[in-house]
């Protein structure tokens, strides 16, 4: 009876997982926005963004994805140390390499992009908003739960300066981490991949 | 308005994973994408490295020959007293050495020519600067690295030499003052790309 039960579990499992639908197809495309900590590498500095992207599936293994952060607000780590940024925003687009299996997905990724960044006036209360060039590399994760979810975690390494400073330049490197719900949809009608467990007829 | 925008994306986006329809030969296609841009030296001893960002977009003339139209945003500092700002806008021809015409790494080399702004400012008083718009010619080594048959990574070296006026900033006494000196020089950048492209359409 007990060896009835397991083994009919097992089996419902089983076949529970591999009839799971492959969510993974070229016209893949995701949207997500979330709230992103960040840490500031050349100061002891913690800044919150929100942040958002829209990815786009060439095929399982490439995408193209445009992403912004924008600035909430930040906090020192310890007292000697003071916040720079008053206004900031940094927009990135570029391509992404996924190792994907099943519905499980790891992925790295580089985007060019601009940081637009106003420092604190403490620092200098003349510094204007600034355009500066700046590029995103990329790790991450994502697992797709349904066909219209999925969770992700991602990091991103960040680089910009703020030039023109009386200080000097002033780099603004930060690591950036996003993560929770995103959402995804089919764009192209094709096929999911559903093995087929049923007997023949 | 909304529903019109949700088509459009969906519209756009069911194009991009469209396989690429080759017409008669490879001249014709066009592609876009966005590049990072390190200067690894700019004009007179205080320049430091440069850092940009730009976009281009890619016509291809022949199955050996593609020509690209770009334009770069560069910053840099002038040591710890000034910083400078650099647009390029320019054109180059790729030609294709390798008789193969879809290798995974297509090796390339490129030559053209571009129009630039530059722009040197003092740190310590914004309104003390000097402005320069010129052209230059540029040459240089490439390869694309094909992810896929539309996507390519493209990594480049080039030089770039200026024609026109020179211009750059020095600290005398503490002060930051410009020169401009006429007369065209060797000087110029040393420019590095990583580049992502997208092949769009052939054409013809």
């Amino acid at each position: 009876m007990v060896k009835g039960i397991i083994l009919s579990s097992v089996i419902f499992v089983a076949t529970g997982i591999f009839a799971q639908e492959s969510y993974i197809q070229p016209g893949l495309l995701k949207a997500t926005a979330t709230i992103a900590p960040s840490t500031m590498l050349n100061r002891s500095v913690q800044n919150i963004y929100i942040s958002g992207f829209l990815e786009y599936h060439l095929d399982k293994k490439l995408s193209l994805r445009g992403e912004t952060f924008v600035f909430v607000d930040g906090q020192s780590k310890n007292a000697t140390n003071n916040t720079f940024v008053e206004k900031g925003m940094r927009t990135y687009f570029g391509a992404f390499y996924h190792f994907n299996k099943n519905n499980w997905d790891q992925y790295i990724g580089f985007q060019p992009g601009v940081a637009l960044m106003k420092p604190l006036s403490s620092i200098d209360p003349n510094a204007p908003l600034q355009l500066s060039p700046s590029f995103a590399a990329h790790v991450g994760s994502t697992y797709y739960v349904w066909k219209y979810f999925n969770f992700y975690v991602d990091l991103a390494y960040v680089h910009s300066s703020y030039r023109g400073l009386a200080v000097g330049t002033q780099k603004t490197d930060e690591l950036i981490l996003s993560a929770g719900l995103g959402f995804q949809i089919q764009t192209k009608k094709e096929k999911m991949i559903r093995p087929h467990i049923a007997p023949n007829f | 308005m909304k529903l019109l925008i949700v088509c459009c994306t969906l519209f756009t986006t069911m194009a991009l994973s469209q396989s690429l329809t080759i017409k008669n030969n490879q001249g014709g296609i066009i592609s876009g994408g966005v590049r990072t841009t390190i200067s690894a030296f700019n004009e007179g001893k205080t320049g430091s490295t440069g850092f940009g960002v730009g976009g281009q977009f890619r016509l291809q003339f022949a199955d050996k020959v593609n020509s690209d139209w770009f334009f770069d945003y560069i910053t840099s500092d002038v040591e710890d007293f000034a910083n400078r700002t650099d647009y390029h806008i320019g054109w180059s021809v790729l030609f294709y050495p390798m008789k193969n015409l879809t290798p995974k790494v297509r090796p390339y080399i490129l030559a053209g020519h571009c129009f630039d702004y530059s722009n040197i400012v003092d740190n310590s008083n914004r309104s003390n600067s000097i402005e320069r718009w010129s052209s230059a010619v540029q040459g240089g080594i490439g390869t694309h690295v094909n992810l896929s048959e539309r996507l390519d990574l493209s990594f480049v070296t080039q030089y770039m030499v200026h024609l026109g006026t020179d211009v750059h900033a020095e600290q005398e006494n503490g002060v930051v003052v410009f020169h401009e000196e006429s007369g065209a020089s060797l000087e110029g950048h040393l420019l590095f790309h990583i580049g992502i492209n997208y092949k769009i359409a052939d054409l013809w």
